[in-house]
């Protein structure tokens, strides 16, 4: 699927939250949407067989690894597979070579230049291409202009750059690409890991909130966001939200540390070792809490409802669900936007959405604490 | 703002005062207690108290054996309904 337009539908005065609309060949979508990554295309490839039904997104995601052996790109049966699904469910397809923090300080332009011709010549829609992160508006312009002209068709340009991204030059290179690519991709790393995600990221909610109703902008893709964070586990999606990122395309595991964890099954027996989605909180909570809350073990009814009638396992079960709750609060979010003064009583109404607001609106390292 | 002047609570925060009211009523606790008693994070709770304290439904005093430490007790529902008439 191929996108004609972005612009924003509506900006929220009081909060900032900004409301996108996606015009395609196919249709109208809204920002703010859950992906279909790598994960969830495999509970999806379980139901096709069965004829069950598919999750509904327009935009469905794939995080490659690098193989331990060869240190090359795993362009696998698997990767052809889900670029059919998503042609065939009429999806926009986004693969990203995902990076270790590693991997992203060493990354340079000569190995990001190699890494965009391999997917180019694979004939994809839109390709990433990801920015250095001590790359200044110079060289990364004149990067850009080069990467056009290996372009064949239609083909478009997403370009990457890592919220740890030097923050002498983040915020001059974002407003240099926004809205001249349709899609931006940030290769998300929390605020609190460090000082430059934190600036960076409230550069980037910041050029999101400026751009006027009816006017063309970038729909944000942010790749390797976490479940949840924090000690109050807030949902991953509402900080990616909170910080002006549309697509929130969670972090996938290599598939040698999924063999590994699959392994270790019986390790994870309990209902008190998984953390599901929870609509009230707006962030996860496990067995244990949910007996206290809510006087029952919801996890344990997820488990008996889902797993058997809708041919998931446990794990697929769970991120199901969390995908469901996830686009559920989100696409709540987007209505919210468009009835104006809706969006603080909405955050507020959820425990983890609100804490993470109001600490997320303090100084740089200060601390929620009995004072206040 | 105290007891003599409240406002209506975000539907989690009345949600989660329901629950402590029921366990601890106007009796005080620490936020150690309740954390252990809801299994709920602190970083959650501090807002939560903040809330309650900001819109009179809470009461907050120093600790005697820890200065950095507080004391709370709830305000019944009724005191705090009748506040609001």
């Amino acid at each position: 699927m191929k996108i004609e337009k972005v612009f924003v539908e509506k900006v929220d005065q009081d909060s900032k939250f900004v409301l996108k609309r996606v015009v395609t060949r196919n249709g109208i979508f809204l920002g703010r949407q859950m992906p279909v990554t790598n994960s969830l295309f495999n509970s999806e490839r379980a139901r096709k067989s069965y004829g069950l039904s598919l999750l509904r997104s327009p935009i469905q995601t794939y995080h490659l690894h690098k193989d331990r052996s060869t240190s090359a790109w795993n362009y696998d049966r698997k990767f052809n597979e889900a670029r059919q699904h998503a042609r065939d469910n009429n999806r926009i397809f986004l693969p990203f070579q995902q990076r270790t923090v590693q991997q992203l300080t060493d990354l340079d332009w000569a190995t990001s230049e190699d890494d965009l011709l391999e997917l180019l010549n694979l004939g994809l829609q839109y390709v990433p291409f990801a920015v250095p992160e001590n790359a200044t508006v110079d060289q990364c312009i004149k990067e850009l202009e080069w990467a056009k002209t290996q372009l064949n068709g239609s083909q478009e340009i997403v370009p990457v750059l890592s919220s740890g991204h030097s923050v002498v030059s983040f915020r001059s290179i974002l407003s240099k690409l926004w809205g001249k690519y349709k899609i931006i991709g940030i290769h998300f790393m929390s605020p609190q890991t460090n000082p430059e995600p934190g600036a960076n990221l409230r550069d980037l909610w910041d050029l999101n909130s400026q751009i006027q109703e009816g006017q063309e902008t970038s729909l944000i893709v942010g790749f390797n966001t976490r479940k949840h964070y924090h000690s109050s586990k807030v949902a991953g999606s509402f900080v990616a939200a909170r910080h002006g990122i549309d697509i929130p395309s969670q972090m996938q595991m290599p598939p040698e540390n999924v063999r590994g964890m699959l392994s270790r099954k019986e390790e994870f027996p309990s209902d008190d070792a998984n953390y599901i989605y929870d609509r009230k909180e707006g962030g996860f909570n496990k067995a244990s809490q949910q007996i206290i809350w809510y006087g029952e073990n919801v996890t344990q009814r997820l488990l008996s409802e889902i797993t058997l009638a809708e041919r998931l396992d446990q794990f697929q079960a769970f991120s199901w669900n969390d995908f469901m709750g996830q686009q559920a609060d989100l696409y709540e979010l987007n209505m919210a936007i468009l009835e104006k003064k809706r969006v603080q009583q909405l955050i507020e109404s959820k425990s983890r959405w609100h804490t993470y607001l109001l600490e997320s609106n303090k100084s740089p390292g200060t601390e929620i604490n009995e004072e206040d | 703002m105290n007891a003599d002047e409240s406002e209506p609570l975000p539907r989690w925060v009345m949600r989660k005062y329901a629950q402590i009211w029921k366990i601890k009523r106007d009796s005080p606790f620490t936020l150690d207690e309740v954390a252990d008693a809801l299994k709920e994070d602190k970083k959650i709770l501090l807002v939560f108290l903040s809330q309650l304290r900001r819109r009179g439904w809470l009461q907050a005093e120093s600790n005697q054996d820890d200065a950095r430490r507080k004391i709370y007790r709830l305000y019944s529902p009724e005191r705090v309904l009748e506040v609001m008439n």
